[in-house]
Order: structure tokens, then sequence, then C-alpha cells
């Protein structure tokens, strides 16, 4: 898939949300929805330009001829290395928030780290575990131990303790 | 308004105020010396750490932090023909040719002099203003507000770079989030799926966190390889250093003529640092008396790059104290920080909290010497903290991030919306969609739309027809349609 196509998914993913945010406005009751229209119903007329303005302009390079043609050879490869490559680094974000949500703040992030700088950075054992700890023990004292903010303790902890207390 | 000045003076030096602001500004140059985090991702990792402090500490801590970014750009910008930031590009123009020959530490010491003094025009500027401004922002009503508030994203969109329509759209997207919970007027909830979570809103640090800090780190990670794959032979000395500094005194004229462009660049909502630095550059082109040498190696194309980028924070702080309008991205995370501490920007502060206004012209004034001072000492070890590799940056700011995301409210729902938010600005940036556009959504959506509400309640749909209204939605149709007609016009010329 071309870069164009990718945008126009992105773009429709946003017209989506656009009108659902429009729609769901008319149902708003007590004048709640009144400021929502006037700022959704414009911008739903941009996105809408937005995705028909480069349709109809692919049309008229289709009918000049080559030029078009021209454009649709770039190097596909290429393309599909850097969508891998988004792709993985989207999977390693997403996988943290669920370590996080599983483990908590604190073993979420150790064993993200750990596991990002060993299998995504190959980095050495040593440096990675030192690595890891050092960060988690510092952001434990900052945000913890400073600035006294009760960390999330996750949702696994909390099930092994009450199983372990049964 | 002498007496809030000096009290401004004495909260900056009082205990913990002081020493906070020096943290602040340590972790500003490190992170403003590593390309690729700008001011945005400094102030959207540091924006959590503030609950608990005073609005005088946070404030000095946050701007302290941020005004030291485009300082600690100019060195990599000089050594290593990368800029730090997006504000140190026409650093390089002049600054990597006179390291080629062998003149790196005297261009090193002139853009780090003329950062510190061009901080401090810019703090000195914004403390003469004031006078000025505390009438003018007295004088306008809810409607000039919400007016105000659509001239701040429209001027963003249509000056700040890129595609017109997309930066609008941004806008919009960005405000019809804000929507999201109960709606304060009718208690009606709003978007909210039945999730409790939702009824407060999307708040705004998990979101800025994502957008910005997320963003770049997915974009880093994505790119690859390392962030200065220059190999320098030697790092500038002291001494040389230091001569470099005595160049800014030697041009201390033009020195404070790009200061003052580089001031009112930045108090024009959308003419952020980079073109304060660009335009500046070519102001002392075209006055020099040899333009031949710009672009070879003269040391007054660093000067004037620099002190326009440093002086242009003091700009930027205009609109945002006086009219609750930022000026540029990190002025719309400082002006969330304002409402997260309870701050009302505008009239009310201006009335109220004059003293925390002239704290943050001080906290700009000395942020700037004494983070200069530390440059002009340090730079040889600060220029290795940009040999850090990319990869190792992403997990480190990835954990950071998170935790801060977190600590916003404490709740779980808190790193799902930085996650979304980090593929959405991923997304924006990939498709040239405007990020600060829509932050400026986020940040000001609630105050526009109380604001509108207001409007509507007094004076009905009539309210536009106001005079300062109508001469500001005048100002925004011109700054809206100017671009896209530019646009159409030269696309005409080139089809002919």
């Amino acid at each position: 898939m071309s870069k164009s196509v990718y945008e126009l998914i992105f773009n429709l993913l946003i017209l989506t949300s656009l009108a659902f945010f429009v729609v769901k406005a008319f149902t708003l009751t007590g004048g709640a929805g009144r400021v929502p229209l006037f700022v959704g119903i414009p911008t739903l007329l941009l996105m809408c330009f937005k995705i028909v303005m480069p349709l109809t302009k692919k049309r008229s390079l289709n009918t000049q001829g080559d030029q078009f043609t021209e454009q649709s050879k770039a190097p596909k490869s290429a393309i599909g290395d850097a969508s891998n490559r988004i792709l993985i680094e989207i999977i390693w974000l997403f996988v943290f928030t669920s370590l996080i949500v599983l483990l908590g703040v604190i073993y979420g992030s150790l064993v993200f780290l750990f596991m990002y700088l060993r299998l995504h950075n190959k980095d050495a054992w040593i440096f990675s575990i030192a690595m890891s700890i050092t960060v988690v023990l510092g952001a434990y004292l900052v945000f913890q131990l400073a600035l006294k903010i009760q960390l999330y303790e996750g949702v696994l902890p909390g099930i092994i303790f009450e199983w372990l207390d049964y | 308004m002498f007496e809030a000045a000096i009290s401004g003076l004495t909260q900056v030096f009082a205990f913990p105020t002081f020493f906070i602001m020096i943290i602040g500004m340590l972790i500003g140059l490190a992170i403003g010396i590593i390309p690729g985090l700008g001011g945005q991702v400094t102030l959207a990792l540091l924006l959590p750490t503030i609950y608990g402090m005073d609005p005088a500490t946070a404030l000095a801590f946050l701007l302290g932090a941020h005004a030291i970014v485009p300082t600690g750009g100019s060195i990599t910008a000089i050594l290593f023909n990368v800029p730090g930031t997006g504000q140190n590009v026409a650093t390089t123009l002049d600054g990597f040719p006179l390291t080629k020959q062998g003149q790196g530490g005297k261009a090193l010491g002139a853009a780090l002099g003329a950062s510190a003094i061009g901080g401090v025009i810019g703090a000195i500027f914004l403390m003469a203003i004031i006078p000025i401004m505390r009438p003018l922002a007295f004088a306008l009503s809810a409607p000039e507000f919400f007016m105000l508030s659509l001239l701040g994203i429209s001027f963003i969109a249509s000056i700040g770079g890129g595609d017109v329509v997309k930066n609008l759209i941004a806008g919009g997207v960005g405000l019809l989030i804000t929507f999201i919970g109960m709606d304060s007027g009718t208690g009606v909830p709003r978007y909210t799926f039945g999730q409790l979570y939702l009824w407060e809103g999307i708040k705004l640090i998990p979101a800025v966190i994502g957008l910005f800090a997320f963003a770049e780190m997915l974009a880093l990670a994505v790119k690859g390889g390392s962030l200065v794959e220059v190999q320098v032979q030697r790092l500038p000395a002291l001494k040389d250093v230091i001569i470099g500094v005595w160049q800014v005194f030697r041009k201390f004229w033009l020195m404070v003529q790009t200061a003052l462009i580089g001031t009112l660049i930045g108090a024009v909502p959308g003419m952020g640092g980079d073109v304060a630095n660009v335009f500046c550059y070519g102001f002392a082109s075209k006055r020099s008396k040899q333009p031949e040498t710009f672009g070879k190696g003269n040391i007054e194309g660093v000067i004037s790059a620099e002190a326009a980028n440093n002086g242009k924070e003091g700009g930027a702080l205009i609109p945002t104290l006086g009219f609750a309008v930022p000026g540029s991205a990190g002025m719309a995370i400082l002006l969330g920080a304002f409402y997260l501490l309870g701050l009302q920007p505008g009239p009310l502060m201006l009335k109220e909290k004059l003293d925390l206004v002239f704290l943050l012209a001080w906290t700009l004034a000395i942020a700037n010497l004494i983070g200069g001072g530390i440059c002009v000492l340090f730079s040889s070890w600060l220029a290795r903290a940009s040999f850090v590799r990319g990869s190792l940056l992403v997990p480190l700011i990835l954990v950071l991030g998170m935790l801060g995301a977190f600590s916003a409210t404490g709740h779980v729902g808190d790193l799902f919306v930085a996650f979304i938010f980090g593929l959405l600005g991923y997304g924006m940036m990939h498709f040239g969609y405007s990020r600060v556009t829509m932050l400026l959504g986020l940040v000001l959506g609630k105050v526009a739309e109380k604001n509108l509400t207001i409007s509507l309640n007094a004076y009905g749909y009539s309210f536009w027809l106001r005079p300062i209204s109508l001469i500001l939605l005048a100002i925004i149709i011109v700054g809206i349609a100017y671009p896209l007609f530019r646009k159409a016009h030269r696309r005409g010329d080139q089809t002919r």
C-alpha cells in the first residue's frame, strides 16, 4: 500500500470520528450539543473537502498520462519496510501499556525496559538489567517518594496476593 | 506595579523556587541538546511533576526548563551541524562552517552569549509591555475572548506552516475532544460511552504526553540510527568559548536589534522560534557590510539567529498572559499548566496575580543568564550528551511518559489516553496535520465554550457584531483566506 492509501485510511478514521461527534451532538439535550455542532459541522465539511480533493486530482492526473503512473512506481519495498517498522513500534507501545495494566507501573516498566533493551535493541544482558533497574528505581524515587504519587499496582499482583491469602 | 515586580523577583529567589528552577533548567538543557527532543517534549514530560507545587515554583520550574531549550540546541547545531531544535536551523548555516574552520569554540561562545542576552532582552520587553497590556485586556469581555481563542487557533493553522485546511481540521478535532465529559453549563454528559472516567473529560497531561512525547518517540524508533552521526575530532576549549562570548559585545547593536525582532515575532501566535531564527538571520545578512560571507562562517549569522530564538520567548508570553492565546506549542502547554494550577491568564491574572506575571518575566531573564553561563562552562561536556543512542532514548522516554501520564489522576484510563494520543500524534506528524493546532484546541476548548455560552446568553447570535469582535473576525477570515489565496495563485502561475 502506498502512503496515499494510508493517508486516506487515516483521514477516513478522522472523518468517522467527526461524523460521530456531529450526529451525537444532535441527540444531546438542554443545549449541550450547541457548541459541539458549532465546531463539528465546519470541521466535518473541511475533512470531506480534504478527502475528496486528492481523489479528483488523481483522476485528472490519470488523464494526463505518464505523470501519475510515474508516482505510483515509488519503491514499494521501502514503503513496506517503513510500515513494518511503524507496526512493530506500535506493538511495543501497546505491549508496554498492557504490561502496566497487568503488572502495575513499577514492575510493568521494569519488564518492558528489559524486554525492549534486550529483544528490540539487542543490548547485552548485564546492560539491559542494570539499565532497567536504574531507570525504574530513579522513577520510583521521583514519583513515589519525592512527589508522593501513589503508583498503579496492576491487576495481576492483586489477584495473585488474593489467591495466596486464600 | 513596582511592588508586584519586586515581589516577583523575591519569589524567584525564594526557597525552594530558585532551586527547583535550576533543576528545571538543567533538564531543559539536557533535553534541548538532544536533537529531536524539543521544548514541547520537555514540557510534556515535566507537566505531571508540578502537582503539589505552589504556582510560583511550578511556573518557574516549567518556564526555566522551556526557556533554555534553544540554548542547548545551539551546541549541536554549531558543533555537529544538527540543530537541537527547529529553532536552531539558521544557526547551523554559519555555525558549522566556523567549526570546520577550527573556530567552533568562538561560534559556540557567540551563540551562547547571544542566547543569554537575547533572552534577557525578551524578558525586559515583556516587563515593559505589561502596563500597556493591562488596560487592553481589561477592555475585553466574553465575546472578544471567544474570538481570541478562534484567532489563536486560526493563526497557528494559517501561518504555522503546512496545509492550512489540515491544520484547521486538527484545531477542530482538538476543540471537539474537550467537549467529552460533563457539560458544565447543562450538566449533561457528552460522548462518555457510559464510562465514569470520561465524565471529567480527557485529561490534558496524558493527551500532551501522547501527542508529543510518544509520537516523537515512535518517529525516532521508526527512523532508527543514532541522533548525531558526525565524528568530531576535538571539542572546543573553554578559552575559545569565552572569546566567542566577547564577540557578542562587539556586535552588541546587531544582537539587540535581532533579539527585539525575535521578541516581536514571538508575540504573533503561530510565528515561533523557527521563523524568528531564520528571519533574523536574513535581516543580519542584509544589513551586513560583508553579506557574501554569510553561509561561509560569519559570526554575525550565529549571533543574530541565536539572539532571536531566545528573545522570542518573552514575546510569546505576551498573548499567553494577557489574552490566554498561546503563541507557540510550548506556550500552549504552559497555558495548560496555568489551568491545572487553578490560574486564569487574561485580565484576572493581570489584576490579581500580577506578581506571578513578573515572576515569569524574571524567570525568563534569570534562566537565560544562568543557563548561558552553565553552557559556556560545560559546553564540551554537554555536547557529549547528544551522542546518546536513539534506541536507548525511546524506552526511557516512554517509561517517563507513562509514569507522568498516570500521575495526572492516578487512573488507569490515563494510560490508554496517552497510548491513543501517541498513535494519533504519530499519524498527524506523518500525514502533515498540525499537532500544535490540536493542542491549542485541547487547551482552549473549555474556555472557548464557556465564553461562547456567556456571549450567546448575553448578546444572542449577534455577539460577533460587537466592534472588537468584528475586527477579530475580520483578522481570522483574512488570516485563513490569505494563505489559501496565495497557494491557489501560485498554482495558477505554475500551470500557466
